[in-house]
């Protein structure tokens, strides 16, 4: 059975060095519509992301953090330019090579609707891996389910459950499976903020203490603050990089932006 | 709010193309339905009226049999023709007469085969009156010279001066073929026609069915008839061409209503269903634009104008929808029209379009659909305006307990009053029971959707298929809309399932019967339609294989048509003397044996109703003679072989012209190869006779139902289709209200191929819920019916083999409808589905 004590805590990889990092990015660029009315939503975006490192995308709306997220994840294909996960070019998978890359290597949390309603909290934690085949490892289930605190709600289905938990389940759907890589687009933007902190300071730990590798696009600088650094995108392109960020900080240098 | 209606099915015209499709096809099969008995009709009007054209007048015997679809007139002396002629006014007179009689082609055979429809005329020597015509050759002249319609003219492979055999006549009698007519689709399938002495030989005697009269000029035919009827006797009556024809088309006109209205059952079926589907589709439209309504009624909407604009919007479907389907009706209807003249024949048939039934099946759609989005209608009045303020439409929760125990108590009223009325033998309590059980049926189906879909998913879940266990979830997460789905389909598997089960109990009545009742080894019958057409076998042909070494008898039955006491009935002939020895009919008093041409015999339950007992007499009236039998013997078996009535043959003899035998029992050593050759070689003169054993024998009589199933499952085939659109319907309505979902299962890694088995999954559960509830209820149905009936419980017959392929089929059938809502769920775009907010 594979690791299930927290990894040495070594400093994450910044993607910076010799190493690619777990997933990059190379000259990525994904256009909307043509001529006049061409949309440049990513335009020519190079990142790496490391393993082990919990990455925040900023950027004022439509600055192209979600495309850009669903390009990496294979929900969106990229008009031109790499994106390489775990050592493979996404752009050239099919259809059904990118859904066993979301299934086996990639994990997700999105800001809303993030459960199958006739499931119940644990069939939905587990849920990839059963359309895998796969049996879960339990020990690392109860684990998680136990980190995030939902042991006693596990057989209440998403209606039952408070908008945190639902996310929590969420959080843990996506830990679960040990993906290369976690994907969570504004995963707090909808809980107020004493849930939010406990669903990033749970992210946080995944990431420090099991060298979870996590992307999370946010609009808020308190959450931005949880992560080891920030990107910082408008109209499609990084402007700005900053490491172990403090909230007031990307606060400042989002006034910059102007936004 | 009106453009708001239409604008709501222009924006999304596939929500509606299910219910439009059950629409147009329930009111295609309506239309159909009617354009194919009037095309009918008017054409069949159009040859008689053709036919009797240049009738002025028919003198014809007043006495009649009376027969529930066509009456059966007694035959008059062709000397009345003479009497006739010699009345003042009348310019011409013909005998008319008509029979059955069948020409044999150079290979021994009959023209169109067994099932054939075949009849003859004396030939009228009057181009005018006459309604055939010579197309090659020349009319018939000798006694001995026939004509044959020029279809069976060609498909006989026949020509002009060949010597041919004309049944029933024997083969050494020879006729020649003189020409060629047209019968200008009077009569349909084959005609023949021969001189009046010639149609004499063939019929077994001259005596005529009615005498034609023309007026002279300066009389009019009702002046012509008046007179008449003051010279003829009493017996006899005289009657205008026009009568004549008013008399037939009125026959026709009853007949194909009777054929229109058994139709239409079935197309009120198909609607009935169709009816569901629609409710269907608008209480879930309802219920995913509620949001829609809410803010309309937000912003000053009534309840009344939310309500006013579902209605708009179905009323505008339904004419549409009914519109196309009355147009496809035309067509179909003119399919069914050809259709049905392959069978009968060349009757010339038309089509004609009721402008009547076409208003009539716009108007029954448009209602049919209005009705059924009425109530969904009015749920959308009641939307709160402050839904428009929430987020998503909470989910439905499950059914309500109310339902499960009023459901459980009218389940438990209804089987109560089944089983008193079993053991009382009180019919009508079972009435009350059969309604009692469907409602509760009705009332417990949304409460059983999810224990029953997880049952049906159990295996695929216990393999730990995340697919079957979704499939499952789905189709119980909304239980009433998946139990209204479904139920819609347990409508016509029911029907189906009822047909099956009261045929195979009938065919295993009626194989049980003869195995106890049918004594003889071989038996010699005709076909169906050659009886029909008062055909059959010479009696000499049983006679002459009773006198075959090694058969013990050989005993010839025949039927005839009679008016007995105030009924009609078909009264059995058989050689009596010899019957026992072929034939149990299980004596209960008297004798069957050896009957006098004044005795008769009936069967047990007959003579309960009439209160008949030995030595009672009764009064007989036959085509040509009348006679008082009395009551000698009582049996209460033998139907299939002797029906209720039954008369030595000498009896039949004397009132008949000819009788024919249509089945010859024989009893004589089945293994003999030799003599079963013998009897073929007797045989052999008759190409519609057909000798079969006791077994094969029984098996076909047992199996003719099965021919009548067959038209059953394909007049309910179309409301098991549209109850399976239902499910495409739901289906594809229930994936667009779930794309959200999809587009997480798709992004957390499920395949399209996992998505599509998961829809697939859920249609298949559905359709075998209905399948498994039409079952149950189709065998309760089929048991109540034969119940009704009075039969014995021990005789109720259930087709395992055909009930477990019913099953299948509906699994079958389930799995196809979710082929199409499977693929557009498939073609899903995660990223929109996804994005959807
Ligand atoms: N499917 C699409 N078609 C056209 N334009 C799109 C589509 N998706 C996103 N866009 C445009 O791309 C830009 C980036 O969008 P997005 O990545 O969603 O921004 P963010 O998540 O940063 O708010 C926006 O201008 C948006 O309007
Ligand atoms: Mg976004």
């Amino acid at each position: 059975m594979p690791e299930t004590e927290p990894a040495p805590a070594a400093g994450p990889d910044t993607g910076s060095g010799s190493d690619p990092g777990v997933a990059y990015t190379e000259n990525a660029a994904r256009h909307y519509g043509s001529g006049a009315a061409e949309v440049r939503a990513l335009d020519g975006v190079d990142v790496s992301f490391g393993t082990g490192e919990f990455t925040a995308i900023m950027g004022p709306s439509g600055s192209g953090k979600s495309t850009l997220m669903h390009c990496m994840a294979g929900l969106d294909t990229l008009t031109s330019g790499r994106v390489v996960i775990d050592g493979e070019d996404v752009s050239e998978m099919s259809d059904r090579e990118r859904t066993m890359l979301r299934r086996d290597k990639l994990g997700f949390v999105f800001q809303a609707f993030n459960l199958v309603p006739t499931l119940n909290a644990r069939e939905n934690i587990v849920l990839p891996q059963r359309l895998a085949g796969r049996a879960p490892d339990e020990a690392w289930l109860d684990e998680v389910v136990a980190t995030v605190g939902l042991g006693h709600r596990l057989d209440h289905r998403p209606n039952e459950l408070s908008g945190g938990q639902q996310q929590r389940v969420a959080v843990s759907r996506a830990l679960v499976s040990k993906p290369k890589l976690v994907f969570a687009d504004e995963p707090t933007g909808n809980l107020d903020s004493t849930t939010s902190d406990e669903i990033l300071t749970f992210m946080r730990r995944a990431v420090d203490e099991l060298s979870q590798t996590i992307v999370m696009v946010t609009h808020d600088p308190s959450a931005a603050a949880y992560a080891h650094r920030v990107i910082f995108l408008v109209d499609g392109k990084i402007v700005n990089e900053m490491l172990d960020p403090t909230s007031e900080a990307v606060l400042d240098h989002m006034k910059t932006l102007g936004n | 709010m009106l453009t708001i209606a239409l604008r709501g099915i222009a924006g999304n015209p596939f929500r509606y193309a299910a219910t439009a499709l059950a629409i147009v096809l329930g009111i295609a099969f309506f239309t159909a339905t009617s354009v194919m008995t009037t095309s009918f009709e008017d054409s069949l009007n159009d040859s008689i009226a053709e036919a009797f054209v240049d009738v002025d007048v028919a003198v014809r015997s007043a006495e009649i049999i009376e027969t529930p679809i066509i009456d059966i007139r007694e035959r008059i002396p062709p000397s009345v023709a003479d009497e006739i002629a010699e009345v003042d006014g009348v310019a011409w007179v013909f005998p008319f007469l008509a029979g059955y009689a069948q020409v044999v082609a150079a290979d021994g055979k009959t023209v169109g085969g067994a099932d054939a429809n075949a009849q003859a005329i004396a030939w009228i020597d009057d181009d005018e009156v006459n309604p055939l015509t010579v197309v090659a050759g020349r009319a018939p002249v000798a006694p001995d010279e026939v004509v044959i319609d020029v279809n069976t003219f060609d498909d006989g492979g026949f020509s002009l001066g060949d010597s041919v055999q004309v049944l029933p006549l024997g083969p050494q009698q020879r006729f020649d073929v003189v020409g060629a007519i047209d019968d200008g689709g009077t009569f349909g399938g084959q005609v023949l026609s021969l001189s009046f002495a010639g149609a004499a030989t063939v019929f077994g005697g001259s005596e005529v069915d009615q005498i034609f009269a023309g007026a002279a000029a300066g009389i009019t035919p009702d002046q012509l008839a008046e007179r008449l009827n003051l010279r003829i006797g009493a017996d006899l009556e005289a009657v205008t061409g026009a009568t004549l024809t008013d008399e037939f088309q009125e026959v026709v006109g009853t007949f194909t209503n009777i054929i229109e209205i058994a139709l239409q059952v079935f197309a009120g079926v198909a609607l009935f269903v169709g009816a569901f589907v629609i409710y269907n589709t608008f209480t879930i439209t309802v219920a995913q634009r509620t949001r829609e309504m809410a803010l309309l009624r937000a912003i000053g909407a009534t309840g009344r104008q939310v309500a006013v604009s579902v209605v708009v919007e179905s009323a505008a479907i339904g004419v549409v929808a009914s519109a196309v389907g009355a147009a496809a009706g035309i067509g179909i209807g003119w399919g069914l029209l050809q259709l049905l003249g392959s069978f009968i024949g060349d009757l010339g048939l038309s089509l004609s379009v009721p402008a009547g039934g076409l208003i009539q099946g716009v108007v029954l759609g448009t209602v049919i659909t209005v009705a059924a989005a009425y109530i969904p209608a009015r749920r959308g009045a009641r939307v709160d305006p402050i839904e428009a303020m929430r987020d998503a439409a909470a989910e439905p929760g499950g059914p309500a307990r109310g339902r499960l125990y009023g459901g459980l108590s009218v389940l438990a009223a209804g089987a109560g009053a089944t089983a008193w009325s079993s053991v009382s033998g009180e019919e009508r309590i079972l009435y009350a029971g059969l309604p009692l059980v469907v409602i509760a049926v009705v009332l417990l189906g949304p409460t059983i959707v999810r224990p029953i879909s997880r049952l049906l998913a159990a295996p695929a879940v216990r393999r730990g298929s995340i697919t079957g266990e979704l499939a499952s979830e789905n189709a119980s997460r909304n239980p009433k809309r998946s139990s209204t789905t479904s139920l819609t389909l347990m409508i016509g598997v029911a029907l189906v399932v009822t047909a099956t089960v009261f045929a195979a109990t009938l065919s295993e009545l009626i194989a049980g019967d003869l195995e106890e009742e049918l004594l003889a080894d071989h038996v010699v019958t005709v076909s169906d339609a050659v009886a029909g057409a008062g055909g059959g076998l010479d009696p000499a042909i049983a006679a002459s294989i009773g006198g075959l070494g090694g058969v013990d008898a050989a005993v010839g039955t025949r039927t005839a048509f009679a008016q007995v006491g105030d009924g009609f009935a078909p009264v059995s002939g058989a050689d009596t003397a010899r019957l026992a020895a072929v034939a149990d009919l299980g004596v209960v008093a008297g004798t069957v044996s050896g009957l006098g041409p004044d005795e008769v015999a009936v069967r047990e339950p007959t003579a309960r109703d009439e209160g008949l007992n030995i030595g009672d007499t009764v009064d007989m009236r036959f085509q040509q003679g009348a006679s008082t039998v009395t009551v000698a013997g009582i049996f209460d078996g033998g139907y299939q072989l002797v029906g209720e009535w039954l008369v030595d043959n000498s009896s039949l003899d004397a009132s008949l012209s000819r009788s024919l035998d249509t089945r010859i029992l024989v009893s004589a050593d089945d293994a003999d190869q030799a003599l079963i050759a013998s009897i073929s070689a007797a045989l052999a003169g008759d190409p519609t006779a057909k000798i079969s054993t006791r077994q094969e024998f029984i098996d076909d009589q047992a199996g003719q139902i099965t021919d009548l199933l067959t038209l059953l499952y394909a007049l309910l085939g179309m409301s098991v289709v549209v109850a399976l659109i239902g499910i495409v319907n739901t289906m594809s309505l229930s994936i667009h209200e779930r794309t959200r979902e999809l587009g997480l299962l798709r992004a957390v890694g499920m395949t399209t191929r996992q998505l599509r088995r998961t829809v697939r999954y859920e249609a298949a559960i559905i359709a075998l819920i209905g399948t498994l509830a039409g079952l149950v209820l189709g065998l309760f149905f089929g048991w109540a019916a034969f119940d009704a009936l009075g039969l014995a419980y021990s005789d109720f017959a259930i087709p395992w083999a055909a009930l477990i392929a019913i099953g299948a089929a509906g699994l079958v059938a389930g799995l196809l409808s979710g082929v199409l809502p499977a693929r557009r769920a498939g073609r899903l775009e995660v990223l929109d589905a996804i994005a959807t907010q």
